[in-house]
């Protein structure tokens, strides 16, 4: 790799290193807005004044704001993330337990959702006005417009209950086997993936569509090259350069979007984890949730980014 | 492509989409009467052979507490129907809510020493081998002392009288004491104690069961404790309650068999179970029980902002009339489906302590009419409704009944976290829904009416005639004298002339529902929180 | 005599989209020798890239269609061979350089892998490394030098494009070339660069080509023979020489000479030829010009033949038919 290169990436990282502080600090200011206590919450509405001023002080909720923000950066370092009122325990120790979960979800619908999603649109774009470009078209346009919610229902209600092959709730580790993890994890990845299916469909297609007709299309053809390998070394290729950003947007958007799969599913993921924060108004968990989830996303970007430099060499410049 | 071919293919998707809703079944719609019946063991068929052993159960529960295996921490009332699993309490409850021994065989007041004096089962182990006696008694009442716990604030010291007697010395004498101390003690090894990260996830209790495995969130497993005092309980081999935040995702479970009971906290949760279930219901395969003694039951109320001088509501006049305004069980009755008790006082009817004889505020509005003009607000006046998201139908059909008395309430909804923070605080506008735990009178009422109030602080104004007569409650010798108290308490807060600093609504319910093979569980007959889990057996 | 190269026999194309039929090569003969250069020109809607499209059979899968004709090129005909064998064709008998070499060229592949591809389809035997060499020879020839083949197109200006599109096209030393304006984009300055490169090279490896461009500049500095086309059919073909002496040609020939300005006279309005070219969806009948022409008469509606007025100059009008009693002076 070149120095410049290099350069550009080291770049790269130190700005999402800087958003991601940035991010922390929003966040961290935006729960001290919010109406509610921890303390309260975790003791119940039977708590008397000793007890409460008691525990405020015990988790460090009545320092001032700033030194609170530094004592959570530094829990960082420490590994411990924060110690959690809600949970009774180290933040870092209830991620670790509950992260697997989303990545295991998000990792699965992404895979397919690509593979199938880049799949129909391609097939839609080759088949352009006829029959199965139209099915293909209105399905996805089903697929975003279907609300999850109810398509997760659906699946239950005929995999769970009527056939009884899949869970109704909860998540099967792998350790309890091949066969039942998957059972278990099928439902919730079709449910999740649908949506991105069908923008992928969509957007692919209109990619492929711009790109079929293009002239390097025509050189290629002129030069004797087979149809397949104008599909997929010429028009495909080039059909994923914008391809590529709406997949990663996609990505960070199926990471929020879990928090609905999961409570369908009963998933203990970070989804759930971050509902059930807010809730009990546990700010040191809600806030690294977040950023966990933020971490991940802007990784996410910064390999799309760089992978971007190597796929296409016009943005090099 | 043609237009006749695009034609077919949207026809075909249309089709496609229509096939795919009709695999849902027909919503049964309950025919008459599935209301989980109010009372005992609901539609429970007679079980054909007597307990039977093994068999694991799966209670699906919509909160988990934060750690199971300190238990001095557990005060909630969801957490400790789980809890009650592994721990056990000096006494409990029966059906009839008169107390009963479990770890202590009997028990004698004496209100001159002040004092009380517990004589302890003997032959009762912990989990971990260790004995059960007076000293680890009082172990534990130092550890829950140590954190304080309310329960214990009133105990000066522990005298040991021999290994299974143990006398508390009271402060000042309370009858409040005998009760909490009784009930909501949980004991723990002694020796666990000492090393409280040995009991991080784990017990060390002395009851039916001891955790085998406890996800943060998720679920907690019970396994059988093989030293339970109780020769041949339990007879379930394992027991675990799952989390399933959603109430429609129980109702899934439940119809694909994946657990075998649920415990549903709120009117709205019970009620989607009820009709997501409804066909086993029918059928007799699945049988929900609700409480019927109203023992720890949580009423809800509407509590104004009396203190406030700037409000209406700070002349009794102003909240007796909205008492006479509402026809609160018509009101109760409608909304919740006759499926929640009513009552219009503290005690429910039939408790000894339901004031029958007082002077009562009913139903007329001309009345309430007539008082609001008395106090000064002969066209009414408006104010602010506020509650948490399960309480948006009540609030709503209460501001609705206001108008016609002339009060123009607008509604407010805040989330729970708003709702919980404003319990302790207290400041709010016009009119709060207020929950209220029921049960003894003295216990409950401190929180509101004393020096130092917990509940509701900046709401009720300083009443020293309320808060002396709850002092006396707290020093009533004998329970005939108690009730005498507690009555008069009725009508100085809820009487014709009463201060009606709060409205009683309605008392909650929880429902279990379980399968029909499940026997002898007693869910919520003692008391609205608690089952006997010794006892439960699975029907093979 | 040498072997044809091209034989066009009654080529009548159709494109058939949705709104209408587009008739867009009727009735068109054209041969081409080895090694010869044909300058093939028109107006735009002619019909001369559908012409160009049709012998590489890469015209619009469904909507572009031959309703009538043949093309056989190096002794196959184009249209009964399957579209394996007509793989093995295109880029290596005969092969096509388009009109705009700024989106000729795909955006993400390395200008060495696009010409590095055709050799690899067509030279099955060759060695990686004999690909490569014959990747730097193809590069040196066009004059860019062999280095920058790990470049990609946008670093390239307007003229070197063209280059490699002339490199890709040649790599396989194809026996015919099919050139389709592949100067117009280009800079006045640049043009005569790329024509003379085009010639040498055919010439070099005795490639036949077609040239299709609207230029009759173009046409007299590389061509040796011309044809004329006009709405689908050719109107005029012969030997360049004997077409630009403008004596007796097609009106429209005579048309389109005087359309082009004289830079030396002052003129107010350039010498345009009256009226449009016909719609291309009306199939037509008779001479397509008659219309326009000034000299039309009653024989014009009759479908007209190409009349041979001297030796290798053919014209399709009838008053060059003497047997008919025509004369060029009517």
């Amino acid at each position: 790799m070149k120095g410049k290169q290099v350069r550009k990436i080291l770049k790269r990282v130190l700005q999402s290193l800087i958003t991601i502080v940035l991010l922390t600090v929003i966040l961290f200011l935006l729960m001290q807005l919010i109406p509610g206590n921890p303390i309260i919450n975790f003791l119940g509405s039977n708590a008397t004044d000793e007890e409460i001023a008691y525990y405020t002080h015990l988790y460090g909720y009545d320092l001032p704001v700033w030194q609170q923000y530094v004592n959570w950066i530094k829990s960082m370092f420490d590994g411990t993330m924060g110690f959690s009122v809600s949970l009774q325990r180290n933040v870092s120790e209830i991620i670790f337990s509950r992260i697997g979960v989303t990545l295991t979800l998000v990792t699965w619908a992404f895979i397919v959702s690509v593979i199938l999603g880049v799949a129909f649109g391609i097939i839609a774009a080759l088949n352009r006005g006829k029959a199965v470009d139209t099915v293909i078209s209105i399905l996805s346009n089903a697929g975003i417009a279907m609300p999850v919610f109810w398509i997760g229902i659906i699946l239950i209600l005929i995999f769970a209950i009527r056939l009884g092959i899949c869970p109704s709730y909860g998540y099967t580790p792998i350790s309890k086997g091949l066969g039942p993890w998957f059972r278990g994890i099928v439902l919730p990845v079709t449910v999740l993936s649908f949506p991105s299916i069908s923008i992928f469909a969509r957007q692919t297609r209109s990619s492929m569509l711009d790109v079929i007709n293009q002239d390097y299309v025509m050189t290629a053809k002129s030069k004797g090259v087979k149809k397949r390998d104008i599909i997929f070394k010429h028009q495909l290729r080039n059909a994923l350069v914008p391809l590529l950003t709406i997949i990663v947007n996609r990505f960070a958007q199926m990471m929020g979007a879990t928090v609905l799969t999961e409570n369908i599913f009963t998933l203990p993921g970070m989804g759930s984890l971050m509902i059930n924060s807010i809730n009990s108004r546990d700010l040191q968990l809600f806030v690294d949730c977040i950023l966990v989830i933020a971490v991940f996303v802007t990784v996410a970007n910064l390999i799309v980014d760089i992978l971007y430099g190597f796929i296409d060499p016009r943005t090099k410049e | 492509m043609t237009s006749r071919k695009r034609f077919w293919a949207i026809l075909l998707c249309v089709c496609l989409m229509f096939t795919l809703a009709a695999c849902t079944p027909k919503p049964a719609e309950p025919q008459g009467n599935t209301d989980p019946s109010q009372g005992t063991q609901g539609n429970e068929q007679q079980p054909t052979t007597g307990p039977q052993s093994g068999g694991k159960l799966t209670v699906a529960v919509s909160n988990l507490f934060a750690d199971y295996g300190y238990a001095p921490r557990i005060s909630n009332n969801a957490a400790l129907m789980q809890a009650w699993a592994a721990y056990e309490s000096l006494l409990t409850t029966d059906a009839n809510g008169n107390d009963v021994p479990l770890l202590a065989t009997k028990w004698e007041s004496n209100p001159s020493e002040p004092s009380i004096t517990f004589y302890l089962r003997e032959g009762v182990k912990f989990s971990d081998g260790e004995p059960f006696n007076a000293a680890a008694v009082q172990r534990n009442m130092e550890e829950y002392a140590s954190i304080n716990r309310s329960e214990l604030a009133n105990i000066e010291s522990y005298e040991i009288i021999n290994d299974y007697t143990i006398k508390l010395h009271q402060k000042a004498w309370s009858s409040a004491d005998l009760h909490t101390i009784g009930f909501y003690v949980l004991f723990t090894s002694p020796k666990a104690l000492q090393d409280v990260d040995s009991i991080k996830d784990r017990s060390a209790g002395t009851g039916p069961f001891m955790i085998k495995s406890f996800e943060s969130g998720v679920r907690i497993v019970y396994e059988k404790n093989p030293n339970y005092w109780q020769e041949g309980k339990p007879y379930l081999d394992e027991l675990e309650f799952v989390l399933i935040a959603d109430a429609s995702a129980m109702s899934s479970a439940f119809r694909a068999k994946d657990i075998e009971a649920a415990f549903a906290t709120t009117f709205v949760a019970g009620d989607t179970i009820s009709s997501g279930c409804a066909a086993q219901i029918r059928s007799g395969e699945v049988v929900s029980e609700k409480n019927s003694n109203g023992l720890v039951a949580v009423g809800r109320g509407l509590i104004f902002d009396s203190s406030n001088s700037n409000s209406p509501f700070s002349d009794a006049r102003v909240r007796r009339a909205v008492a006479w305004g509402l026809d609160e069980e018509l009101l109760n009755n409608a909304i919740f489906q006759g499926q929640q008790m009513w009552t219009d006082q503290f005690a429910l009817p039939g408790q000894a302590s339901y004031n029958d004889s007082m002077k009562k505020v009913g139903y007329d509005v001309e009345k309430a009419k007539a008082l609001l003009a008395e106090a000064g607000y002969p066209n009414g006046f408006n104010t602010v409704i506020t509650g948490a998201p399960s309480d948006q139908t009540m609030i709503t059909a209460v501001a609705n009944s206001l108008k016609e008395i002339g009060i123009n309430a607008e509604v407010t909804v805040v989330d729970t976290a708003t709702f919980n923070s404003v319990l302790v605080s207290g400041v709010f506008d016009g009119i709060y829904v207020f929950p209220y735990t029921m049960g003894d009178m003295a216990f409950y009422m401190t929180k509101v009416f004393s020096a130092t109030p917990t509940s509701f602080k900046a709401a009720i104004p300083n009443t020293p005639v309320l808060i002396d007569q709850v002092k006396k409650l707290f020093a009533a010798g004998s329970d005939a004298d108690k009730v005498k108290v507690e009555k008069e308490m009725e009508e100085m807060l809820f009487g014709e002339d009463g201060y009606f600093f709060w409205d009683p609504m309605t008392v909650m319910s929880p429902t279990f529902f379980k399968i029909s093979a499940l026997h002898d569980d007693q869910a919520l007959q003692t008391s609205q929180w608690k089952a006997v889990w010794a006892d439960a057996w699975l029907e093979q | 005599m040498s072997e044809k190269v091209l034989e066009i026999k009654n080529l009548s194309v159709e494109y058939n989209t949705e709104i209408a039929t587009i008739f867009a090569v009727n009735g068109l003969d054209m041969d081409l020798d080895a090694g010869e250069t044909l300058g093939l020109v028109g107006e735009t809607g002619a019909g001369k890239t559908t012409t160009a499209k049709a012998i590489m059979r890469i015209l619009p899968e469904k909507v572009g269609e031959i309703t009538s004709g043949n093309i056989v090129v190096d002794g196959k005909d184009v249209y009964a061979i399957s579209e394996a064998e007509m793989c093995n064709i295109r880029g290596k008998v005969v092969s096509m350089v388009f009109q705009d070499p700024m989106s000729a060229l795909n955006p993400i592949m390395t200008v060495g892998d696009q010409i590095k591809e055709v050799i690899r389809i067509h030279e099955k035997k060759l060695t990686k490394e004999q690909i490569d060499k014959k990747v730097d020879e193809m590069m040196e020839l066009v004059g860019i030098p062999a280095n920058r083949k790990v470049e990609y197109p946008h670093e390239f200006s307007g003229g070197m494009k063209q280059r490699i599109v002339i490199a890709i096209a040649l790599a396989c030393e194809p026996k015919l070339i099919l050139a389709d304006e592949p100067t117009t984009a280009l800079d006045v300055t640049i043009q005569a660069q790329m024509l003379a490169l085009i010639k040498d090279l055919q010439r070099r490896l005795g490639t036949a080509m077609l040239l299709i461009t609207h230029d009759f500049g173009v046409v007299a500095q590389i061509c040796e023979k011309v044809a004329v086309m006009y709405a689908g059919e050719i109107i005029e073909y012969g030997p360049v020489e004997k077409i630009f002496d403008h004596e007796n040609l097609h009106p429209y020939t005579i048309g389109l000479f005087r359309s082009i300005p004289n830079l030396k006279v002052k003129t107010a309005r350039l010498n345009a030829i009256d009226g449009m070219m016909p719609d291309p969806s009306v199939k037509l009948h008779g001479c397509h010009f008659a219309p326009r022409c000034k000299y039309a008469s009653e024989r014009c509606k009759a479908d007209q033949k190409m009349i041979e007025t001297e030796p290798g100059h053919f014209i399709r009008c009838c008053r060059f038919d003497k047997e008919q009693g025509g004369s060029a002076n009517e």
